[in-house]
């Protein structure tokens, strides 16, 4: 028998899919369906990344692996250049060229309802919404803005790292340090109490400025 | 018999977890419960020397963990009260002699037999307290009005709440009122404010208690230690009573009363 046109494996970054290329597509098909056949359980609920190399993939080719995959349970997850002798072997990772879009972070937000106590770190990728206090000690990070319904008097770190129309507020705002995109600020030595009323903290003109939070200011807050 | 395993615990050292750990366990034994002392602070035991039954250790909680000895011998009866008991330490080896494991063990152990079991923890927040933690039904985290001691309660309150250990009871000790009505000490609703879990009580900086620590005298047997009197309180509040908080004015003694009414504050 031949050398296998079809094999599957593992790899850092999943499971790698390589074929023949020189080959036929629908003898490959066939192949294919046969190399899972062999143990049509194991692969279910897998992802698989193609590799094609340089060459050009046509979208119908795609699609007719997917389907001889799907069959069995597996997913096409996207396709890979030549990833030769990666197996078990350490980075630089060549980045799939074809990835399903991720969700856009913007829109993310993450809500955390609880006291976030000294020690205790939250981060989020979006926005960051903590329903109670941020205590001394404590540190919440987001990748756009956060929003602490309660007391704010940990470090807060937004629009990390370097979104700098992320904002920062809290019912009691007063924080250890604060850090937008770039930019880091700690409140000034004669102000230890904040006045309890809630405040919100953007860039304006390269700094941090930390303000009264008014009614109807609307779209004031951003940033331009 | 299902007793109560409770932890006392603060992350920071010197704050009073022992003396707290003796005297609540004697008030409780005071009050006719079967109460048992329990010094995980292996390699600085003190909770012997507190209770005054150092000279009484012949077998300690290392030696129940290796298998020495069985539980019941290494248990020391108090002399001046029956019921109270106590679980001494180590003090050759080190925190690593113990594991969160072997703790549960003895605490399952303790409870079928003692009403109380009162674990006096180590300071910090490695393994000697999640030790001391791994047996607790329930934990009173000790502070005193200073900034750092609550920083670091606060941080043992987020470990105990990721640790899942429902019941959090505080502890403000050595509160100095005549400071607290300066400005000069945070105030009780300063430290609540953070803290935000369940006040077991306050009590009171007592000059007495260096005494009677010293001496291995217990406070909480002593009618003239205001602190003495807080610990019994506290025992009662653990016990379901319901006994009011200690109000502030208490702390100014006789004479500044006197000196306030003179004023006519």
């Amino acid at each position: 028998m031949s050398k296998p046109r079809v094999k599957l494996s593992g790899t850092d970054y999943g499971l790698l899919l390589r074929l023949e290329w020189d080959s036929p597509l629908p003898q490959l098909l066939v192949e294919l369906e046969e190399y899972l056949q062999q143990s049509p359980k194991f692969f279910a609920g897998a992802q698989v990344l193609l590799e094609v190399g340089s060459r050009p993939v046509l979208q119908q080719d795609m699609e007719q692996l997917a389907v001889v995959l799907s069959r069995y349970g597996v997913m096409l997850q996207g396709v890979a250049p030549i990833l030769d002798g990666l197996e078990r072997r350490p980075p630089p990772p060549s980045r799939p060229m074809f990835v399903p879009s991720p969700p856009d972070v913007q829109t993310l937000v993450h809500v955390e309802q609880r006291t976030v106590r000294s020690g205790e770190k939250v981060a989020a990728e979006g926005h960051l919404i903590v329903i109670g206090d941020v205590n001394p000690g404590a540190e919440v990070i987001a990748g756009y803005n956060i929003f602490v319904w309660g007391a704010l008097r940990g470090s807060a770190y937004a629009g990390v790292p370097d979104h700098e129309e992320a904002i920062i507020t809290a019912l009691h705002f007063a924080p250890i340090q604060l850090r937008i995109a770039g930019h880091i600020a700690r409140p000034p030595e004669a102000r230890p109490n904040a006045p309890g009323t809630p405040e919100l903290a953007r860039i304006d003109q390269n700094a941090i400025v930390v303000e009264a939070w008014e009614r109807g200011r609307g779209g004031f807050y951003k940033r331009g | 018999m299902a007793g109560r395993v409770i932890t006392v615990t603060s992350g920071k050292g010197g704050v009073g977890k022992t003396t707290f750990s003796a005297n609540v366990s004697a008030a409780l034994a005071e009050l006719g419960k079967k109460a048992v002392a329990v010094d995980t602070d292996v390699g600085l035991r003190n909770l012997d020397i507190v209770m005054g039954l150092e000279n009484r250790i012949v077998f300690d909680l290392v030696d129940v963990v290796e298998g020495r000895c069985r539980l019941q011998k290494a248990i020391i009866r108090d002399k001046r009260i029956a019921t109270l008991h106590m679980l001494p330490a180590a003090q050759t080896r080190d925190k690593s002699a113990v594991t969160p494991d072997a703790m549960e063990k003895i605490c399952a152990e303790l409870r079928s037999q003692f009403d109380f079991t009162i674990i006096d923890s180590p300071a910090g927040i490695e393994g000697g307290f999640q030790n001391a933690i791994a047996g607790a039904d329930e934990v009173v985290i000790v502070t005193t009005p200073h900034v750092s001691a609550i920083r670091d309660a606060d941080r043992v309150i987020g470990l105990l709440e990721a640790a899942e250990k429902q019941q959090i009871y505080l502890v403000i000790n050595r509160l100095q009122a005549e400071m607290v009505r300066r400005g000069d000490m945070l105030d009780i609703p300063d430290i609540m404010d953070i803290l935000a879990i369940e006040l077991l009580g306050t009590i009171p900086e007592d000059e007495s208690i260096v005494v009677t620590s010293n001496r291995g005298e217990l406070a909480s047997l002593h009618a003239t230690s205001p602190a003495g009197q807080e610990y019994k309180n506290i025992a009662r509040r653990l016990l379901g009573e319901e006994v009011p908080m200690r109000p502030m004015e208490e702390d100014r003694g006789l004479f500044k009363w006197l000196a306030r009414l003179f004023k006519g504050q």
